[in-house]
């Protein structure tokens, strides 16, 4: 009996594997394609950029749990809003200032109902535990319009402009702030080596 | 400054990156195929192409009309627009007069839009001064297709007569 229950049932389809097609094409086509409906497409797009959003939601939020929900959420919103995209922006643009949006509603829930935070952020490089945290610390420490900025341009790895759109700020707002956010991460540093 | 900056913006992109759970993307596809598919808006046509599209149906029905005006069917009558038919009544009274009138060179018939009057004037027509200027006046090539269409056109109405629009064909 138990054998028989084991056996794969012929109704159902295989499962969904990439191919090359799909793995080598760009992120527009893919956008592209998954607007019509391609869902291989769009879980190429999922696997692109899960990380990416998982540390700007977590670096913003400063928690696991609602940077889990805030990626899970905004992609679910961007494969509702696919067919709305009009292909003038960069798909990359687009998905940051979504899940961006979904971290800010997190912010302005949590100030209103004051939830503590007592998560540490996950990092996932090794390096010396120490200097790590302190950074970590650091980051944490910052406002989070400071924050934001520095974790968008230097740990995702965005141009000024695309941090712009996506933080919806003007270009020259996105300058001073990083500046100044990696102005006080050294000030910190400096003033922790000093005590060390 | 500049170099402390850099080095805080490259122990960031090193330190601060974290990994998503593996589960996040397993999630995530199973609401995705929950989800209804996507309906692609597609966008709509540009204000260029239609200007376009518009423009150039407007000339072909402009050609269209012009080539139509330009089509002898015969008599006087069915010819003559309405815009012209005032003019064309005047020279007819003026013709009935025989005041000043000269007579057109040979192998000229210029009825169109005039009363037909075969028989009286032998197939010629006598035409105002001003009017016979004006017909010098046009460039050779063009004269020559004007007087080759007018001399084309009275065999045909002499073999066929002339086509009534509103009557059935008296073809002989």
């Amino acid at each position: 009996m138990q054998d028989v229950l084991t056996l794969p049932l012929p109704g159902l389809a295989p499962p969904r594997a990439y191919h090359g097609r799909v793995q080598n094409a760009s992120d527009e086509v893919l956008a592209r394609r998954a607007a019509d409906g391609d869902e291989s497409a769009f879980e190429e797009l999922v696997v692109r950029y899960q990380d990416r959003l998982y540390t700007l939601a977590l670096r913003i939020t400063l928690s696991e749990a609602d940077a889990y929900d805030c990626v899970q959420e905004g992609l679910v919103s961007a494969w509702r809003g696919l067919g709305s995209f009009r292909f003038n922006a960069r798909f990359s643009t687009w998905i940051y200032r979504i899940v961006v949006r979904k971290a800010y509603d997190v912010l302005e829930r949590r100030g209103r109902t004051a939830e503590p935070v007592d998560e540490v952020p996950a990092t996932s490089v090794d390096s010396p535990a120490e200097a790590r945290l302190d950074l970590l610390d650091a980051l944490s420490a910052l406002e989070p319009e400071f924050r934001v900025v520095a974790v968008a341009c230097d740990v995702v790895g965005m141009s000024m402009d695309e941090a712009a759109i996506a933080l919806d700020l003007p270009a020259g707002t996105v300058k001073s702030r990083l500046h100044r956010a990696r102005a006080r991460l050294a000030e910190a540093l400096r003033t922790e080596t000093e005590t060390a | 400054m500049s170099g402390n900056h850099d080095d805080i913006a490259a122990r960031l992109r090193d330190e601060a990156s974290a990994t998503a759970p593996e589960r996040l993307r397993a999630d995530v596809m199973l609401r995705v195929r929950a989800e209804p598919r996507p309906q692609r808006i597609r966008p709509t046509r540009s204000f260029g192409r239609s200007f376009a599209a518009v423009a150039v149906a407007a000339c072909i029905l402009g050609a269209m009309v012009f080539g139509l005006s330009r089509v002898d069917f015969g008599g006087g009558s069915a010819s003559g627009g309405a815009g012209a038919t005032a003019a064309h009544e005047k020279a007819a009274a003026r013709l009935s007069g025989n005041a000043g009138g000269v007579v057109a060179p040979p192998g000229t018939t210029v009825t169109r839009g005039l009363p037909y009057q075969p028989a009286a004037q032998g197939g010629k027509a006598v035409l105002a001064p001003d009017q016979a200027q004006r017909l010098e006046a046009v460039p050779r090539p063009l004269r020559a297709a004007i007087l080759g269409r007018y001399s084309l056109a009275t065999p045909l109405r002499e073999a066929f007569g002339a086509i009534d629009p509103h009557q059935v064909p008296n073809r002989r």
